[in-house]
């Protein structure tokens, strides 16, 4: 990526996606970044539709916007074992977090500068997404999904292959009940609300 | 069993002085000072929820058992079969509490604490149903205690296994980390001493 102009972040162990990410977030905050979106490599994510997570972040001042690859008539999950599996999923983090989800393992995240700071220094590791959902919405953070049209996948695999969906429900499902009875840290709470969801 | 074992005296010593009067206002005594002082201690905050409930229970139960002591009898006469199985219920029921606890208060991740969940679980469910350690106690023709310690002792090879995997590949990331730290104060260095040249 460098010789194309990009920076990378070129870090000496592998941390997961979930330590990568935040590393990107620690990163942003110490430059003074006031947004952050995430894109990730393998080409499903379109930059073209960022403007539309701008907006709406602009119009309704939320921490978090989400880019839903659903909402758009399109099906882009291979499977349809993963297809109900994110769909139950996504029924089950809109119940928790009492705002409507359609897609947990979407990337394609734009970050507000509060946000940030939470997260760099809370971040899941393994599926980090619907996690970092739920645990946003128990501090109090705002957010919102818009329905953006992916592109087909160019490189890499998906990192949920057929044993790691086992591995994935048990994770994140020991992981979501735990959140609802952990203390909720005062410290990076957002200003104003704090939401016993 | 023919010869009476040690832990038959004692219960049955116990289950005599269960009957007498004494003994029992003593323990309820206790059991309801331990009440009060665990819902105070709770009220107050001084002592979390997860310590102060099992406390409670058990000063419940004690209270319970001086006012009728219908239980103690009831418990020295069970079989061996089913103390072993309380006790094995009650050991799994700790693991499970103080792995959630760790849990919750950020001390394990969950990819650690899968196996320990996994072991508690097990072993209670083998307590509560028997019959299903019977694939070890027929074939293998050992008492049912045997098959419990069969059960835990594999899961526990399995964590200190997953444990040693884990020590490996922390090593690794270790020895990465330090390369990279040598490397960049080599840089550091160069960089410092260039503009220490540049500008005197």
């Amino acid at each position: 990526m460098r010789p194309r102009g990009a920076m990378a972040l070129d870090l000496p162990c592998n941390l997961g996606v979930g330590g990568a990410v935040q590393t990107g977030f620690q990163f942003a905050v110490e430059q003074g970044f006031d947004r952050i979106v995430r894109i990730d490599g393998d080409g499903q994510h379109p930059p073209a539709e960022i403007h539309k997570l701008l907006q709406v972040m602009d119009r309704d001042e939320l921490d978090l916007v989400v880019g839903s690859r659903f909402g758009l008539e399109q099906k882009c999950i291979s499977t349809r074992f993963r297809y109900v599996g994110i769909r139950m999923l996504a029924g089950f983090l809109s119940r928790i977090c009492r705002c409507s989800i359609t897609d947990p393992t979407s990337g394609f995240w734009l970050v507000n500068r509060p946000l940030m700071n939470y997260f760099s220094q809370y971040y899941p590791t393994d599926y980090p997404e619907p996690e970092a959902l739920a645990l946003l919405r128990r501090q109090g953070y705002r957010m919102a999904e818009v329905p953006v049209r992916f592109r087909p996948r160019l490189a890499g695999q998906s990192s949920i292959r057929t044993w790691g969906a086992f591995y994935f429900a048990m994770k994140v499902g020991l992981a979501l009940l735990v959140d609802r009875v952990r203390p909720i840290n005062r410290m990076y709470a957002r200003e104003g609300k704090i939401h016993s969801a | 069993m023919n010869m009476p074992t040690s832990l038959d005296h004692l219960l049955f010593f116990v289950s005599q002085w269960a009957g007498v009067t004494l003994p029992r206002i003593v323990a309820a005594v206790v059991g309801i000072a331990l009440l009060i002082w665990c819902g105070e201690a709770l009220w107050n905050r001084r002592i979390r929820s997860v310590v102060a409930v099992p406390l409670g229970v058990a000063a419940a139960l004690l209270v319970g058992m001086a006012l009728d002591t219908g239980v103690l009898h009831w418990l020295v006469a069970t079989s061996y079969l089913t103390r072993i199985r309380l006790l094995m219920a009650l050991l799994s029921l700790l693991v499970l509490i103080v792995t959630f606890e760790a849990i919750r208060r950020s001390h394990l991740q969950e990819r650690y604490a899968l196996m320990w969940l996994i072991t508690g679980l097990l072993v209670l469910v083998c307590s509560a149903f028997p019959v299903l350690l019977a694939f070890i106690t027929v074939v293998l023709d050992v008492p049912y205690v045997t098959a419990v310690v069969v059960l835990v002792f594999t899961f526990l090879v399995l964590v200190a296994f997953h444990f040693s995997l884990s020590l490996s590949d922390l090593h690794a990331d270790r020895s990465r980390l330090a390369q990279r730290c040598a490397a960049l104060e080599a840089r550091l260095r160069a960089v410092e001493a260039r503009l220490d040249m540049a500008l005197p």
